[in-house]
């Protein structure tokens, strides 16, 4: 589970949060829920999720590459 | 994020190794702390889940970490959506070190979740990034605004995924 940042009010730029959840988890959607998730499979990435990608394969090739200069 | 800011220039992402000394990392969290310097290790070598750090290589410090392991969504009715279980990979921990705060450090941690899913997706079924978020957290609406899905509510938490499909 995230925590919430204590004594600070968390702005957009500054995220630095915690996170704490069990390895173990798993979860039964309800029906609803089930057809979301069927629908977003189908739909693919929102934009935003894109964009997010997108800048995340950049960073991590980046970081990577930087761990062996 | 450019990897060469100021803040940055001596840090890199690496794997928990048993000469990286764990022990004086602090973050404002006594359960991670308590997860970091007991229970990292021992997940880390029995692949139960896996321990990235956020590492200064210059002081030799972790300023941070995430663990990644693997998850299942079940579907309601399989036999409906022709599919019982969609796989997922488990943003299960992070912590960015005290003294490190407020340099967006986590996002950094998520963005390399996110990155190494798309290695891992060439060779085991993953389609998803999830993590599971308390229903009062003000972190909701950041993961949201990196493209994260409610997937499912419960009493006390939300989970949220990411589509990897890309």
């Amino acid at each position: 589970m995230v925590e919430k940042t204590k004594d600070r009010k968390v702005r957009k730029e500054d995220i630095d949060f915690c996170l704490s959840a069990s390895e173990f988890t798993d979860i039964t959607l309800t029906d609803e829920e089930s057809e979301n998730l069927i629908e977003l499979m189908k739909r693919g990435p929102n934009e935003k999720a894109k964009i997010f990608s997108e800048e995340a394969l950049k960073f991590y090739e980046d970081i990577i590459h930087k761990k062996h200069t | 994020m450019k990897v060469s800011d100021p803040i940055r220039k001596n840090l890199i992402i690496i794997e928990l190794k048993d000469d990286i000394e764990l022990s004086k990392f602090h973050c404002e969290s006594e359960e991670l702390n308590e997860f970091f310097l007991e229970k990292a290790r021992y997940n880390e070598k029995n692949l139960i889940s896996k321990v990235y750090l956020y590492y200064n290589r210059k002081d030799k410090a972790v300023v941070g970490f995430i663990t990644l392991s693997n998850y299942m969504l079940r579907l309601a009715e399989g036999k409906k959506f022709g599919i019982q279980k969609v796989p997922a990979a488990l943003i299960g921990r992070i912590a960015i070190a005290d003294d490190y705060r407020g340099n967006n450090l986590g996002r950094d941690l998520i963005l390399f979740a996110r990155g190494r899913c798309h290695y891992i997706k060439d060779f085991i079924g993953c389609r998803l990034l999830v993590v599971e978020v308390k229903k009062e957290d003000p972190i909701m609406k950041y993961l949201l605004s990196f493209g994260f899905e409610l997937l499912h509510q419960s009493k006390g938490f939300f989970i949220l995924g990411l589509d990897l499909l890309i």
